[in-house]
């Protein structure tokens, strides 16, 4: 089979999330469980990213997201420019559920929900721009 | 372009929301209006066959919910889960907390 590799690139804003939900879904994925999984793991970590990430002094934050398929193995990454990274992969270690009053609703189960429906996260932490990698 | 639309509907013993797109941060405020203003009030169902992805976000909200629902003495019920909806929920941990069911003639 010939690797599909596709790459996006968006402004992190959270109105965007349906411009990513339409790139996920225009993968060519092996089969729907595939589709949906990668569709809720990329949500969550673009709603993540939107609502907790602190960018640099710059007027356009963006993720760029890439989503590769050799075959055997599904692969996404998330990379983009932040200097709170440390804080998401903190966040991960001790994530559990939460009701927040302010919200009016359960939190804390987002980065519970992606370690589930992947078969492994890895975070790397670059100087500016970081990523996530997700075998799914 | 409309990213979540909800349908409200009564019957006998219960108030039947038909939900149909996506339940994510950005949709959630009109969902969650809607279901903490009705398991106030009654058993609510949740027709979520026709979501077409869900974040935590709208789990959160259900989980709630599901909590005011004890409170008030009222029940939520999901009704035909999208494959994209039951997956969330398995995801969670918490599916077995939620009734699921594919009629309405199921609720009590």
């Amino acid at each position: 089979m010939t690797a599909q590799r596709r790459r996006f690139r968006v402004r992190v804003d959270a109105a965007n999330i349906f411009l990513l939900e339409d790139f996920i879904l225009s993968f060519p994925f092996s089969d729907s469980a595939l589709a949906a999984r990668t569709l809720l793991i990329a949500t969550e970590l673009f709603e993540n990213i939107t609502e907790h990430s602190k960018g640099f002094a710059c007027p356009y934050r963006g993720v760029t997201v890439n989503l590769t398929n050799t075959g055997d193995k599904t692969e996404m990454r998330f990379s983009y420019a932040t200097r709170n990274f440390s804080e998401l992969t903190g966040a991960e270690k001790k994530a559990r559920p939460y009701f927040d009053r302010a919200a009016g609703r359960y939190r804390g189960m987002g980065l519970l929900m992606c370690r589930k429906l992947s078969a492994s996260m890895i975070y790397k932490k670059g100087l500016f721009k970081s990523t996530i990698m997700i075998i799914l | 372009m409309e990213h979540i639309s909800i349908t409200e509907k009564s019957g006998p013993n219960y108030a039947l929301l038909e939900v149909s797109g996506t339940i994510n941060s950005y949709t959630c405020t009109e969902f969650q209006g809607k279901v903490y203003a009705l398991i106030k009030e009654t058993n609510l169902v949740l027709d979520l066959s026709r979501v077409t992805n869900i974040s935590s976000s709208g789990l959160g909200v259900i989980m709630a919910a599901w909590d005011d629902g004890e409170v008030n003495g009222n029940k939520l019920y999901i009704m035909k889960p999208s494959e994209i909806v039951r997956l969330a929920l398995e995801s969670t941990g918490f599916s077995e907390l939620f009734t699921l069911i594919y009629s309405l003639t199921e609720v009590i």
